[in-house]
């Protein structure tokens, strides 16, 4: 091609590359921004994220009242500090307790500084595994581990055959009679696998 | 998890900051600099916008650089051309102090308002940097430059002592500003040895010698001194130039005929650490660093090895070296009481719309002498010029002082002097300074004092 | 409580990014197309790359996503950069080699992106695989002062095969993978010791190397990682001014540091030497002014430099200082969607390995940037995804896949997340 006409071309071209990555840019912002709303929603609505589980508690005193539940996380901190995942308020515990993580093997704790954990029975200075269904005592607290996918699992199945379970009148001792009552007049109860279902619509499904 | 989150929403927060203000930064200095950056002569495409490099003038208005069609086009005249290229240097970036390189960022100054840059980016119009005005006098330079002697390399200064204003720079070996960065240029010819050459000052240094001598002694005034020729001190022993013998003298009489003998003798008797400490009060050792320009450092030996060399020194002579920009400093603050002035290049900067960007002011820099003092420097300047080795810097009608100095720079009997002249004319209403060193141009009497006494004459016929 | 579940699940629905596909796409064809015509005839790669670059990134894009739930914003902003430095080559460059080179180079990144996001949703052990990670790491940077050579003035090249590589580039995203292993799970100061050693050893083989640019990334990224896994504020400090004390010792102790500081001070005094390439770089950026020069119409240049060091010169040399800033502002986003990546992480190894990712792209491109501009001295590293080079790209693509994988990975756990409420809420 004449060089005058491709530099006439490219000297008009240019402005629109410019303008396309302009509007490139703004529209990548805009996601972004919409994206970062939703994601401050859902850390609204739900603020704990990994949910793998719960700590019960099965002995407390008035400052830990029986049957709080704490959401237990894939990986966190244990202790009274405002940035531990499981913030348990009481004066027995320190700032900073105890970091746990889950595992194959359980829920295995560390303990940070001079803290220490009783698990059934024994008494733990430096490491700790709870299994599913252990028991963790901290001073005056001794809380059950209950993993989530057992859970829930148990819980369908002792639906159906209505076994007294202990734990499941824990569980619900905090909730209101009302809402106990409306579980088993419930129509219809989900038995819907547990494995990820994610939107398939593959550009998004709305419009803004 | 939470506190890993927050922290990595502090450095997180800390990097896209970062990342935006060094952004902006970019942005920014683009914006401002870019079309300076497209306007240096380095650049080889075909760019539309510009920036035109504005005009130097003289300080009589006359153009001495201007650009036209995007060229720089200096003076028709090739020897006043070539004479003022020292001062104006050139746009290749080859002289390190010349006004084109040192004030580029003025000359391509977008001094228009941010309305007027936004006009013009629109209408695609290159842009007018400002104008630098300088204190010199074209005419004066490019006639001091002829009257150089042909084939010799050294430096001359003019300036006013009582404003600070160079009046002219001269420095040989020149060039055509046309041909910068070609090899027609004469090696070292873009150096300006007005402030970059460091000579051997021989006897104008006995001026310094002599402000010494009346600070620590002023009885030395009532002094005589006996020269028979020769003086010999431990380890060695002082001449004078050709084997004069001048007898019993007072101080102003041997200042006058130069005697090295008095002058060894006075260096002795002050001892060295006062001499230095005299001379680095008048700027020896310092980088002198004015708002127009720097000079390089002139020296005076930090240590005293042996007698001989403090006896030399006293007269200028061995490691003690000086600019023939110091040199006229100095004697411009003799003849202006002991205070020695900011020397000023650049009279004015003003941009396109007629708005001044930089207006020159006189200032004092410093009081080097005492008033008492600089006026008996004076004296005994007066005396050399009226019966001494500078009779040939008389002219008719004005008091005229000064000092010459032959350096020797060499063992070599073959070797010449340098030829140094510094004087002034002593004149409220002419009050011109000028300080020559003409290398291995013989005897300083001769060549440099000529040449100086053209130079304050050529000053008062352009300069008025 | 249905309706919170309702509105969760809303809240995870992502955005459409079709109009953003649709624009870089369109932007890919127009300016590979127009390059096509800048020499004398037709070129015919550019006109294949017009079509080819628009289709991989469709592909990509479509592909990728139906496979795994990642985040596609991050994915078609990379391809754009991509397509960036494509563009720019094939419009500066005088032989054609060069674009096509980047071009296979790019593909090949492309297959390690997905090899990476694959890798990181599937691999468990990385505690196990910490410490041989770590070891291939300092053998690998080690290689070159064993078979390497001096290569611009830097020891830090080795020769596989017939291609060149940098194995500095390439142990990044190995090295953040030790880091974040070794930094996980909220350590004791002891015990990330180890791990700050290894990132000691690592930084004094790239020293010896006189690699200026790596020992920062990687010292940078080190500290940076260090701060957010532990806390310690006063510790990180203390690390940072060792790293002060040790930039003031090389610099009076090694004569290239020194050389290299001159030349940033005040590359117009040399011009014609050292400074050169800084001074040239300046010049383009600013003949590029606002909207550029033009695509094909900037001087063009063979330096295997410029394709390099100084790409982002060239790109605001064409495509105008506008454009340049939006180059910036792509860079900008990519790292603020890395970190929410980072911050919806489950564990706190994905968490750092993406934090890690993103801030060592965020400091890369300030340094180029900085190098550039003569905001800061020049260091040697390259633009990531736009500067010409294999090993550059093929291992930030790697990076970028481990991070999109992160992202796969936070999007499955939070529907997962989801199902169990519902599932505990129906129970009650």
């Amino acid at each position: 091609m004449n060089n005058a006409v491709f530099s006439a071309i490219s000297t008009t071209a240019r402005h629109v590359f410019w303008v396309l990555m302009l509007l490139i840019v703004l529209r990548a912002i805009r996601i972004t921004l919409v994206d970062a709303r939703r994601a401050t929603q859902l850390r609204v609505l739900s603020p704990m994220t990994g949910l793998s589980g719960e700590l019960v508690v099965m002995e407390g005193d008035r400052r830990m009242p029986v049957g709080t539940r704490f959401t237990v996380i894939r990986e966190g901190l244990i202790g009274a500090s405002r940035y531990a995942d499981i913030r348990l308020r009481h004066p027995a515990v320190s700032r900073r307790h105890a970091v746990f993580h889950l595992t194959e093997r359980g829920l295995e704790v560390s303990m940070q500084g001079k803290a220490v954990i009783n698990t059934d029975g024994r008494r733990h200075v430096h490491e700790a595994v709870i299994k599913d269904g252990g028991t963790i005592a901290i001073g005056p607290i001794r809380m059950m581990l209950i993993l989530t996918e057992a859970t829930a699992m148990q819980q369908l199945s002792r639906m159906r055959t209505d076994e007294p379970d202990p734990l499941f009148d824990v569980l619900t001792a905090v909730g209101e009679d009302r809402r106990r009552r409306d579980v088993f007049h419930r129509e219809q109860i989900r038995h819907e696998p547990l494995e990820w279902d994610v939107p398939t619509n593959l550009f998004g499904d709305d419009d803004e | 998890m939470k506190e890993l989150r927050r922290n990595m929403r502090i450095v997180g927060t800390l990097v896209v900051v970062a990342f935006l203000v060094l952004s902006g930064f970019f942005a920014l200095t683009v914006f401002e600099q870019g079309s300076i950056w497209a306007s240096n002569s380095h650049n080889t495409r075909l760019s539309v916008s510009k920036v035109q490099r504005g005009d130097i003038t003289d300080r009589d208005g006359v153009v001495m650089a201007t650009t036209v069609d995007g060229q720089r086009v200096y003076a028709s005249d090739t020897a006043t051309r070539r004479a003022l290229a020292v001062t104006l240097g050139d746009t290749s970036g080859m002289s390190g102090t010349g006004i084109e390189g040192v004030y580029s960022s003025h000359l391509l100054d977008l001094s228009d308002s941010f309305a007027g840059r936004i006009k013009s980016l629109v209408s695609g119009a290159p842009r007018v940097g400002s104008s630098v005005q300088l204190t010199v006098d074209s005419e004066l330079t490019a006639a001091i430059a002829s009257r150089f002697p042909a084939g010799y390399r050294g430096a001359v200064v003019v300036m006013n002592y009582k404003t600070g204003e160079i009046l002219a720079f001269v420095s040989k070996p020149d060039y055509d500003p046309y041909d910068a960065g070609t090899d027609r240029v004469e090696d070292t010819a873009y150096l300006n040895r007005c402030l970059q050459g460091r000579y051997t000052p021989g006897s104008v240094f006995k001026i310094v010698t002599l402000a010494s001598a009346l600070q620590n002694d002023p009885g030395v005034v009532g002094q005589t001194f006996l020269c028979s020729g020769s003086w010999n001190y431990e380890n060695g022993s002082i001449v004078c130039a050709g084997q004069n013998s001048h007898g019993n003298i007072d101080l102003q009489t041997a200042f006058a005929r130069s005697c090295n003998v008095t002058f060894g003798k006075l260096a002795y008797q002050l001892g060295f650490s006062r001499l230095r400490a005299t001379a680095e009060q008048l700027g020896f050792n310092e980088n002198l660093k004015f708002d127009d320009f720097a000079v390089y450092n002139s020296a005076f030996p930090t240590v005293q090895n042996n007698t001989s060399e403090l006896v030399w020194a006293g007269i200028g002579q061995g490691t003690v070296l000086v600019t023939p920009m110091h040199m006229a400093l100095i004697t411009s603050a003799v003849a202006n009481n002991g205070v020695m002035m900011e020397p000023l290049l650049v009279r004015r900067i003003e941009g396109t719309s007629g708005n001044v960007v930089r207006q020159g002011i006189s200032r004092e820099n410093r009081r080097l002498f005492s008033e008492p003092v600089a006026q008996t420097i004076a004296a005994y300047m007066y005396g050399a010029v009226q019966n001494g080795t500078a009779t040939r810097a008389k002219i008719d009608g004005y008091t005229v002082c000064g000092k010459t100095g032959s350096a020797e720079t060499s063992n070599d009997k073959n070797v010449e002097t340098n030829a140094w002249f510094t004087g002034f004319i002593y004149d409220e209403a002419h009050p011109y300074a000028a300080a020559a060193v003409v290398e291995q141009g013989g005897a300083g009497s001769r060549t440099a004092t000529e040449l100086s006494a053209f130079a304050l004459q050529a000053a008062l016929y352009f300069v008025g | 409580m249905n309706r919170k579940i309702q509105r969760m699940r809303q809240a995870l629905r992502r955005s459409n990014t079709r109009l953003l596909l649709t624009a870089v796409m369109l932007f890919q064809f127009t300016s590979m197309l127009l390059t096509a015509f800048r020499g004398s005839g037709i070129s015919l790669q550019c006109v294949a790359l017009a079509f080819a670059l628009p289709a991989v990134t469709f592909v990509t894009v479509t592909g990728l996503s139906k496979i795994w739930p990642i985040d596609r914003a991050i994915l078609i902003l990379v391809l754009l950069l991509l397509s960036v430095g494509i563009i720019t080559l094939s419009a500066i460059t005088k032989s054609e080699i060069t674009p096509r080179t980047q071009a296979v180079y790019s593909l090949g990144g492309l297959g390690a992106m997905t090899f990476g996001i694959w890798f990181v949703q599937n691999w468990r052990g990385w505690k196990k695989w910490q410490w041989w990670l770590a070891g291939l790491c300092v053998l690998a940077l080690f290689a070159p002062w064993v078979i390497g050579r001096w290569h611009y003035g830097a020891r830090n090249w080795i020769q596989l095969g017939g291609i060149s590589v940098q194995p500095s580039e390439f142990m990044k995203p190995v090295m953040i993978a030790v880091l974040a292993a070794g930094f996980s799970n909220r350590p004791r100061f002891l015990k990330t010791l180890p791990t700050i050693a290894f990132a000691a050893v690592c930084c004094g083989i790239l020293l010896s190397q006189r690699d200026l640019g790596a020992v920062l990334l990687y010292f940078l990224t080190t500290v940076f990682m260090f701060y957010a896994a532990t806390s310690n504020g006063a510790l990180t400090i203390a690390g940072l001014g060792m790293g002060c004390v040790a930039a003031v010792l090389a610099y009076r102790a090694l004569p290239y540091v020194q050389d290299r500081i001159a030349i940033w001070i005040n590359p117009w005094t040399d011009p014609q030497d050292r400074g050169y390439q800084l001074v040239q770089s300046l010049i383009a950026i600013g003949s590029g002014g606002m909207f550029g020069m033009g695509l094909g119409l900037g001087s063009p240049r063979n330096v295997p430099l410029y394709h390099s060091d100084f790409i982002f010169a060239s790109v605001a040399e064409e495509f105008g200082l506008i454009f340049a800033v939006c180059l910036l502002a792509v860079y900008v986003l990519i790292i603020l969607r890395g970190l929410i990546v980072a911050m919806n992480a489950r564990t706190s190894f994905h968490s750092l390995a993406a934090f890690g990712i993103v801030v060592l792209l965020g400091l890369q491109t300030m340094l180029i940037v900085g190098g550039n501009t003569k905001l800061l001295p020049l260091t040697g590293v390259t633009m990531p995804l736009v500067s010409y080079g294999g090993s550059s790209m093929v291992s930030t693509l790697f990076s970028m896949g481990i991070l999109l994988g992160i992202s796969a990975g936070n999007a499955r756990d939070e529907a997962r997340d989801i199902d169990i409420l519902e599932t505990r809420e129906d129970m009650l």
